[in-house]
């Protein structure tokens, strides 16, 4: 992948799908024979018109029918095959999940799924095309790997990282088009490993997806008020970078964390569950969607029925400090 | 030739049941006698007519897939696996206990022979239908061989194999429905029955055949038939649910159920007399 600022742009505007099946599958499937991309009826959707005229005999439409989607995925992967098999976050992990367990987390098979539009980005389709649950679903079963992409280059370096890797992964990607850049130049993408954005104070944010640029400029805005906190991407749910949070948590006060998703099974109960383990831990804030459904409309105004938006999320947590 | 060969089967299927009836003194719970012995004639057939999985030289390119999706027949593919040297009999006398890896219903081990897990109804179709759809893209020769309970024919996501298996063509690929009339809770037709089953996968595009599935002759003849070019094919297997024993007959109490008092003891009396007469 040729890494440049004018690149990193353009995925950009493709939005974490179209980077991620628009220009990251095309040239994997070009060094690696043994992978496959399946669509339950979503590739034009997902942009991977190129795909598709590139690797034509790599590349299957299962039709709209998720469930078997993921059988045929796991059949073929049983011959070496590494399956990328996609569609929107909300149908992949509920309407798909037992056969993602049964086949995926309890055969093993190396099945890489990938949901795209998780959160609320489908904002005014409302709640049958949002995925507010998915991390929960994928993080509760064994044997997966569970990421979450921060912006469209990430998305990138997700999509070559599984493709080397002959275990199942669930992809979380987010958001539409101009997704908000957090990585404008090359940085070292670990699985299991978070990356610090930011470090200032004893405030830490730890943020996943898109909440991830969001934090950031919730921390600009925080510093404007002489208020210093750390931002934490945590792109992988699971497994959890504990080496990383235990220096998190011994360097700060106050730990907040911050998801487009429920605040029940998400990133921060994966952090509380693990700080629950441990003595003398700093309090945890969680900014999610508080357990409910919300009101169809534009991505921000469902949102700020939730207090995701930087202002929200600073003044949260101007609140919080307030009340330590 | 096929005569002879029928025989086997059916001896074969008999010996099967006698084999369950004893791995029963080893469980500690209840066993689906209804649905194993209603497709002991499918399985004797598979494994002594149809799969090529005794050869162990064969690499995995060359052999067969068997996936029980009705994974409550386990018991059933024990005993035939057991019968054809698959299965150790060391192994077998772990059924059910703690830590075993033959559990009540099957689990996927592929180094066993086990090509997946079939508790949950309706997955195999379509895991089989993936392997089926990469043996074609390969070239490979092997077949794949699903075993469904026609209870299991509920599932949605059988019907959304079914279409895309003849949408691919996969005429690799053969689904046998144990149409032994039962569910759980009672007689198919009166829970979600639908009319002719044949009607409705001939309309899927799917080579149907509709045999009698305690025949060895008939399946073997329908199993080992090609399939029409093109075409997956399907055998709606006509049984009758704990077929063998006269009190597990017809009677979906005996679904999944303990053996209890004298139970054992008539059930291998009838068994036996079936194995007997054959002799």
């Amino acid at each position: 992948m040729n890494i440049t600022s004018a690149n990193i742009r353009t995925w950009a505007r493709l939005g974490q799908r179209g980077a991620f099946f628009g220009i990251a599958m095309p040239e994997i499937a070009s060094e690696k024979n043994n992978v496959k991309l399946l669509t339950a009826d979503l590739a034009l959707l997902s942009g991977m018109d190129r795909f598709i005229k590139a690797h034509p005999e790599k590349f299957l439409n299962t039709g709209i029918a998720e469930q078997n989607m993921i059988g045929i995925a796991a059949g073929l992967a049983m011959d070496g095959d590494c399956v990328f098999a996609t569609t929107y976050a909300s149908f992949i992990a509920v309407r798909s999940l037992e056969h993602i367990r049964q086949h995926l987390s309890h055969l093993g098979c190396n099945v890489k799924i990938v949901g795209s539009a998780a959160g609320v980005v489908a904002a005014k389709s409302g709640v049958s095309h949002w995925a507010t649950e998915d991390m929960a679903f994928m993080r509760a079963l064994p044997n997966l790997t569970v990421l979450s992409a921060a912006d469209s280059f990430e998305a990138i370096k997700m999509a070559e990282y599984a493709a080397n890797t002959d275990t199942p992964v669930y992809i979380r990607l987010s958001g539409g088009l101009n997704c908000p850049v957090v990585y404008t130049e090359d940085y070292d993408f670990k699985a299991g490993r978070m990356v610090c954005l930011r470090k200032a104070g004893r405030t830490a944010i730890i943020a996943t997806g898109l909440m991830v640029a969001e934090s950031m400029k919730a921390a600009e805005l925080l510093a404007e008020k002489g208020v210093e906190c750390s931002v934490y991407n945590m792109h992988t749910i699971k497994p959890i970078d504990r080496s990383t949070l235990d220096d998190i948590f011994a360097e700060n006060d106050l730990i907040v964390t911050v998801e487009e998703h429920n605040t029940i099974g998400g990133m921060g109960s994966a952090v509380a569950e693990y700080k629950a383990t441990l003595a003398n831990t700093p309090r945890q804030v969680f900014i999610g969607f508080p357990d409910g459904f919300a009101e169809a409309g534009s991505q921000r105004y469902v949102w700020e029925q939730k207090g995701l938006t930087d202002t929200q999320i600073a003044d949260r947590i101007i609140n919080e400090l307030r009340h330590s | 030739m096929i005569k002879d060969q029928a025989q086997i089967c059916h001896e074969f299927a008999n010996s099967m049941r006698k084999k369950m009836l004893e791995m029963s003194e080893i469980s500690s719970g209840p066993m689906h006698w209804g649905g194993s012995f209603s497709c002991a004639e499918i399985l004797a057939t598979l494994y002594c007519a149809v799969l090529n999985v005794k050869d162990k030289g064969l690499d995995d390119m060359h052999k067969d897939k068997f996936l029980l999706s009705k994974g409550h027949a386990a018991m059933a593919v024990y005993s035939a696996m057991n019968l054809s040297g698959l299965l150790s009999d060391e192994l077998l006398e772990t059924y059910q206990q703690d830590g075993s890896i033959i559990s009540e219903l099957l689990e996927a081990d592929r180094s066993l022979g086990f090509e997946t897990s079939g508790g949950s109804l309706g997955l195999g179709l379509s895991y089989g239908a993936g392997l089926a759809l990469a043996a074609k893209r390969k070239n490979y020769p092997y077949k794949v061989y699903v075993l469904v309970g026609d209870g299991e024919m509920n599932e949605g996501s059988i019907w959304e194999a079914l279409m895309f298996a003849s949408q691919h063509r996969l005429d690799n690929l053969t689904l046998i429905i144990d149409s032994n009339g039962l569910q759980s809770d009672g007689p198919t037709s009166e829970i979600v029955g639908g009319g002719s089953m044949k009607d409705r996968l001939c309309s899927f595009g799917w080579n149907t055949i509709s045999v009698d599935g305690h025949c060895c002759k008939q399946l073997t003849e329908a199993l080992a038939c090609s399939n029409e070019k093109g075409m997956p094919k399907a055998i709606i297997a006509n049984t009758i649910k704990g077929k063998g024993v006269s009190f597990f007959e017809n009677d979906f109490t005996w679904h999944d159920r303990s053996l209890k008092g004298t139970e054992l003891e008539k059930a291998g009396e009838e068994v036996s007399r079936l194995v007997g007469n054959e002799l």
